[in-house]
Protein backbone atom coordinates (compact mmCIF):
# COMPACT_ATOMS: atom_id res chain seq x y z
CA UNK A 1 0.00 0.00 0.00
CA UNK A 2 1.30 3.37 -1.15
CA UNK A 3 1.99 6.60 1.88
CA UNK A 4 0.97 9.87 1.37
CA UNK A 5 4.18 10.37 0.90
CA UNK A 6 5.29 8.01 -2.24
CA UNK A 7 2.35 9.45 -3.44
CA UNK A 8 3.43 12.86 -3.49
CA UNK A 9 7.09 11.78 -4.27
CA UNK A 10 5.19 10.23 -7.75
CA UNK A 11 2.69 13.73 -8.20
CA UNK A 12 5.73 15.40 -8.13
CA UNK A 13 8.04 12.89 -10.74
CA UNK A 14 4.23 12.73 -13.34
CA UNK A 15 4.40 16.47 -12.83
CA UNK A 16 8.13 17.28 -13.52
CA UNK A 17 8.12 14.46 -16.77
CA UNK A 18 5.16 16.45 -18.53
CA UNK A 19 6.64 19.79 -18.07
CA UNK A 20 9.78 18.32 -20.08
CA UNK A 21 7.44 16.94 -22.72
CA UNK A 22 6.00 19.94 -23.30
CA UNK A 23 9.66 22.45 -22.98
CA UNK A 24 10.75 19.75 -25.36
CA UNK A 25 8.33 19.44 -27.63
CA UNK A 26 7.86 23.32 -27.85
CA UNK A 27 11.22 23.64 -28.05
CA UNK A 28 12.49 21.25 -30.84
CA UNK A 29 9.13 21.92 -32.68
CA UNK A 30 7.98 25.14 -33.11
CA UNK A 31 11.07 26.97 -31.63
CA UNK A 32 9.01 28.05 -28.32
CA UNK A 33 10.31 29.04 -24.45
CA UNK A 34 8.04 27.40 -21.96
CA UNK A 35 7.93 27.67 -18.57
CA UNK A 36 5.52 26.18 -15.70
CA UNK A 37 3.19 29.43 -14.02
CA UNK A 38 1.25 29.74 -11.19
CA UNK A 39 -2.64 30.52 -11.10
CA UNK A 40 -1.96 33.89 -10.53
CA UNK A 41 0.66 34.50 -13.61
CA UNK A 42 -1.96 32.48 -15.81
CA UNK A 43 -5.63 34.46 -14.91
CA UNK A 44 -3.34 37.61 -15.99
CA UNK A 45 -2.04 36.26 -19.14
CA UNK A 46 -5.20 34.93 -19.79
CA UNK A 47 -7.05 38.64 -19.62
CA UNK A 48 -5.42 39.32 -23.40
CA UNK A 49 -7.16 36.19 -25.10
CA UNK A 50 -10.46 35.88 -25.63
CA UNK A 51 -10.72 32.96 -28.84
CA UNK A 52 -9.38 29.43 -27.10
CA UNK A 53 -8.81 25.92 -28.79
CA UNK A 54 -8.56 22.40 -26.95
CA UNK A 55 -7.28 19.06 -28.58
CA UNK A 56 -7.31 15.96 -26.76
CA UNK A 57 -5.86 12.79 -28.19
CA UNK A 58 -6.57 9.25 -26.10
CA UNK A 59 -4.15 6.55 -25.82
CA UNK A 60 -4.54 3.28 -25.15
CA UNK A 61 -2.14 0.03 -24.16
CA UNK A 62 -0.40 -1.05 -21.15
CA UNK A 63 -1.95 2.18 -19.56
CA UNK A 64 -5.20 4.17 -21.07
CA UNK A 65 -5.81 7.71 -20.84
CA UNK A 66 -5.66 11.19 -22.47
CA UNK A 67 -4.30 14.35 -22.65
CA UNK A 68 -5.47 17.33 -23.16
CA UNK A 69 -4.03 21.16 -24.30
CA UNK A 70 -5.82 24.70 -24.38
CA UNK A 71 -4.38 27.45 -25.86
CA UNK A 72 -5.47 30.78 -26.91
CA UNK A 73 -6.06 30.83 -30.56
CA UNK A 74 -3.26 33.29 -31.09
CA UNK A 75 -0.53 31.03 -29.79
CA UNK A 76 -1.73 28.00 -32.04
CA UNK A 77 -1.48 30.76 -35.21
CA UNK A 78 1.91 31.29 -33.66
CA UNK A 79 2.65 27.72 -33.04
CA UNK A 80 1.69 26.78 -36.91
CA UNK A 81 3.49 29.71 -38.39
CA UNK A 82 6.85 28.50 -36.80
CA UNK A 83 6.06 25.16 -37.29
CA UNK A 84 5.49 25.67 -41.13
CA UNK A 85 8.61 28.61 -41.37
CA UNK A 86 6.16 31.40 -42.43
CA UNK A 87 5.24 34.90 -41.23
CA UNK A 88 3.13 34.89 -38.04
CA UNK A 89 -0.63 36.29 -39.34
CA UNK A 90 -0.05 34.60 -43.20
CA UNK A 91 -2.21 31.98 -42.31
CA UNK A 92 -6.12 33.36 -41.58
CA UNK A 93 -7.68 32.33 -37.94
CA UNK A 94 -10.06 29.90 -39.83
CA UNK A 95 -7.34 27.85 -42.02
CA UNK A 96 -7.88 24.09 -40.99
CA UNK A 97 -3.73 24.19 -40.65
CA UNK A 98 -4.49 26.04 -37.22
CA UNK A 99 -6.58 23.25 -35.73
CA UNK A 100 -4.85 20.88 -37.28
CA UNK A 101 -1.83 21.46 -35.75
CA UNK A 102 -3.71 22.35 -32.19
CA UNK A 103 -3.93 18.34 -32.21
CA UNK A 104 -0.74 17.78 -33.48
CA UNK A 105 0.70 19.54 -30.74
CA UNK A 106 -1.42 16.95 -27.86
CA UNK A 107 -0.63 14.24 -30.47
CA UNK A 108 3.28 14.88 -29.54
CA UNK A 109 3.57 15.77 -25.94
CA UNK A 110 1.47 13.02 -25.36
CA UNK A 111 3.78 10.59 -27.79
CA UNK A 112 6.94 12.12 -25.49
CA UNK A 113 5.75 11.81 -22.15
CA UNK A 114 4.82 8.00 -22.58
CA UNK A 115 7.93 7.43 -24.50
CA UNK A 116 9.82 8.97 -21.59
CA UNK A 117 7.71 7.39 -19.15
CA UNK A 118 6.60 4.10 -20.20
CA UNK A 119 8.82 2.73 -23.08
CA UNK A 120 6.24 0.48 -24.37
CA UNK A 121 3.85 0.24 -27.27
CA UNK A 122 0.99 2.41 -27.04
CA UNK A 123 -1.84 3.36 -29.59
CA UNK A 124 -2.84 7.10 -30.48
CA UNK A 125 -6.33 7.93 -31.47
CA UNK A 126 -6.64 11.05 -33.70
CA UNK A 127 -6.95 13.97 -32.29
CA UNK A 128 -10.24 15.93 -31.39
CA UNK A 129 -9.83 19.89 -31.31
CA UNK A 130 -12.62 22.34 -30.33
CA UNK A 131 -13.19 26.12 -29.47
CA UNK A 132 -13.60 26.29 -26.18
CA UNK A 133 -15.27 29.56 -24.27
CA UNK A 134 -11.96 30.50 -21.86
CA UNK A 135 -8.65 29.53 -20.44
CA UNK A 136 -10.82 28.38 -16.99
CA UNK A 137 -9.07 24.70 -16.20
CA UNK A 138 -8.67 24.30 -13.04
CA UNK A 139 -5.95 21.00 -11.81
CA UNK A 140 -4.06 21.74 -15.17
CA UNK A 141 -0.45 21.88 -15.23
CA UNK A 142 -0.30 25.90 -16.55
CA UNK A 143 2.37 26.73 -18.99
CA UNK A 144 3.67 30.55 -20.78
CA UNK A 145 4.75 29.73 -24.05
CA UNK A 146 6.26 32.52 -25.22
CA UNK A 147 4.73 34.75 -23.05
CA UNK A 148 1.28 32.96 -23.57
CA UNK A 149 -0.37 30.91 -21.74
CA UNK A 150 -0.89 27.25 -22.62
CA UNK A 151 -2.54 24.50 -20.29
CA UNK A 152 -2.53 20.52 -20.78
CA UNK A 153 -4.20 18.40 -18.46
CA UNK A 154 -2.88 14.35 -18.36
CA UNK A 155 -5.42 12.06 -17.18
CA UNK A 156 -4.44 8.08 -16.79
CA UNK A 157 -7.11 5.61 -16.09
CA UNK A 158 -7.57 3.29 -13.47
CA UNK A 159 -6.17 0.10 -14.83
CA UNK B 1 20.61 12.83 -60.12
CA UNK B 2 17.19 11.49 -61.16
CA UNK B 3 14.71 13.39 -58.83
CA UNK B 4 13.51 11.08 -55.97
CA UNK B 5 9.46 10.54 -56.46
CA UNK B 6 8.24 10.49 -52.18
CA UNK B 7 4.75 9.50 -50.55
CA UNK B 8 4.18 11.23 -46.99
CA UNK B 9 1.65 9.28 -45.28
CA UNK B 10 0.50 10.91 -41.77
CA UNK B 11 -2.89 11.84 -40.55
CA UNK B 12 -2.32 14.86 -40.00
CA UNK B 13 -2.17 17.54 -42.44
CA UNK B 14 -0.20 20.34 -40.84
CA UNK B 15 2.71 17.54 -40.48
CA UNK B 16 2.36 16.34 -44.41
CA UNK B 17 2.68 20.19 -45.26
CA UNK B 18 6.22 20.69 -42.74
CA UNK B 19 7.30 17.53 -44.16
CA UNK B 20 6.96 18.58 -47.84
CA UNK B 21 7.94 21.83 -47.29
CA UNK B 22 11.39 20.51 -45.23
CA UNK B 23 12.10 17.99 -48.49
CA UNK B 24 11.56 21.42 -50.55
CA UNK B 25 14.52 23.25 -48.88
CA UNK B 26 16.48 20.17 -49.01
CA UNK B 27 19.01 20.18 -51.95
CA UNK B 28 17.77 16.70 -53.20
CA UNK B 29 15.78 16.92 -56.48
CA UNK B 30 12.42 15.66 -56.22
CA UNK B 31 10.01 14.83 -58.35
CA UNK B 32 6.23 13.83 -57.54
CA UNK B 33 5.80 14.63 -53.91
CA UNK B 34 2.42 12.66 -53.27
CA UNK B 35 0.01 12.49 -49.90
CA UNK B 36 -2.13 10.39 -47.97
CA UNK B 37 -3.75 10.69 -45.05
CA UNK B 38 -3.53 7.03 -43.38
CA UNK B 39 -2.39 3.44 -44.50
CA UNK B 40 -5.01 2.10 -46.47
CA UNK B 41 -4.89 5.23 -48.85
CA UNK B 42 -1.21 5.18 -48.98
CA UNK B 43 -1.73 0.84 -49.89
CA UNK B 44 -4.21 2.16 -52.94
CA UNK B 45 -1.84 4.72 -54.08
CA UNK B 46 1.49 2.38 -54.63
CA UNK B 47 -0.89 0.09 -56.61
CA UNK B 48 -0.57 2.04 -59.87
CA UNK B 49 2.33 4.62 -58.93
CA UNK B 50 6.06 3.91 -58.14
CA UNK B 51 7.74 6.24 -55.38
CA UNK B 52 11.44 6.14 -54.48
CA UNK B 53 11.01 7.27 -50.97
CA UNK B 54 7.70 6.54 -48.53
CA UNK B 55 7.40 8.35 -45.55
CA UNK B 56 5.28 6.91 -42.70
CA UNK B 57 3.35 7.89 -39.32
CA UNK B 58 2.37 5.19 -37.53
CA UNK B 59 -0.70 6.49 -35.15
CA UNK B 60 -3.42 6.70 -38.01
CA UNK B 61 -6.72 5.59 -38.00
CA UNK B 62 -8.30 3.55 -40.48
CA UNK B 63 -4.77 1.60 -41.24
CA UNK B 64 -1.69 2.39 -39.06
CA UNK B 65 2.08 2.73 -40.49
CA UNK B 66 2.95 -0.89 -38.97
CA UNK B 67 0.23 -2.11 -41.23
CA UNK B 68 0.98 -0.54 -44.14
CA UNK B 69 4.84 -1.58 -43.51
CA UNK B 70 3.32 -5.42 -42.61
CA UNK B 71 1.05 -5.39 -46.16
CA UNK B 72 3.91 -3.61 -48.14
CA UNK B 73 6.29 -6.48 -46.67
CA UNK B 74 3.99 -8.99 -48.72
CA UNK B 75 3.63 -7.17 -51.64
CA UNK B 76 7.21 -7.70 -53.64
CA UNK B 77 5.81 -6.44 -56.66
CA UNK B 78 5.00 -2.48 -55.03
CA UNK B 79 8.76 -1.26 -55.32
CA UNK B 80 9.45 1.42 -52.82
CA UNK B 81 13.40 1.97 -52.52
CA UNK B 82 13.59 3.03 -49.04
CA UNK B 83 10.66 3.40 -45.56
CA UNK B 84 10.95 6.23 -43.30
CA UNK B 85 9.34 5.94 -40.21
CA UNK B 86 8.18 9.62 -38.62
CA UNK B 87 6.21 8.86 -35.32
CA UNK B 88 5.95 10.55 -31.89
CA UNK B 89 6.38 6.74 -30.81
CA UNK B 90 10.21 6.88 -30.49
CA UNK B 91 9.95 3.56 -27.32
CA UNK B 92 12.19 0.26 -28.49
CA UNK B 93 9.46 -1.44 -28.24
CA UNK B 94 7.69 0.33 -31.14
CA UNK B 95 10.85 -0.16 -32.79
CA UNK B 96 11.28 -3.52 -32.23
CA UNK B 97 8.14 -3.81 -33.93
CA UNK B 98 8.57 -2.60 -37.20
CA UNK B 99 12.51 -3.32 -37.68
CA UNK B 100 11.94 -6.39 -39.53
CA UNK B 101 9.38 -4.38 -42.09
CA UNK B 102 12.45 -3.11 -44.00
CA UNK B 103 12.28 0.01 -42.14
CA UNK B 104 15.24 1.77 -43.42
CA UNK B 105 15.10 5.08 -40.87
CA UNK B 106 13.28 5.99 -37.87
CA UNK B 107 12.71 8.97 -36.94
CA UNK B 108 10.97 11.07 -33.66
CA UNK B 109 8.60 13.72 -33.64
CA UNK B 110 8.90 16.39 -33.47
CA UNK B 111 11.04 16.36 -36.28
CA UNK B 112 13.98 19.13 -36.94
CA UNK B 113 14.34 19.90 -40.40
CA UNK B 114 18.02 19.65 -40.90
CA UNK B 115 17.25 15.86 -39.54
CA UNK B 116 14.70 15.14 -42.48
CA UNK B 117 17.24 17.40 -44.80
CA UNK B 118 19.90 14.81 -43.67
CA UNK B 119 17.84 11.74 -43.93
CA UNK B 120 16.87 12.78 -47.81
CA UNK B 121 20.44 12.99 -48.56
CA UNK B 122 20.88 9.70 -47.80
CA UNK B 123 18.34 8.43 -49.46
CA UNK B 124 19.56 9.53 -52.50
CA UNK B 125 23.47 8.67 -51.98
CA UNK B 126 22.17 4.97 -51.13
CA UNK B 127 19.71 5.22 -54.48
CA UNK B 128 21.90 6.93 -56.76
CA UNK B 129 25.08 6.31 -55.37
Amino acid sequence: MSCPKSQNASMVEESSQLDEAVAYVAEEGFFASVEPIGQVEWDALCTDHDTWLESSVRFHGPLGGALRCRLPLALARELVSAFLGMETGELPPTDPLVQDLTGELANMVCGRWLTRTQGQVFDLEHPVVESVADGQCSGWSRYAANGVPLAIELAVEAR
Amino acid sequence: MKPLNCLIVDDSSVMRRMVRRTMELSEVPLGAVLEAGNGREALDLLQTTAVDVLFTDINMPVMNGAELLRALSKQPDVDVRARVVISTDGSEARKAEVVGLNVDWYLEKPLRPEVMRDVLSKVAERIYG
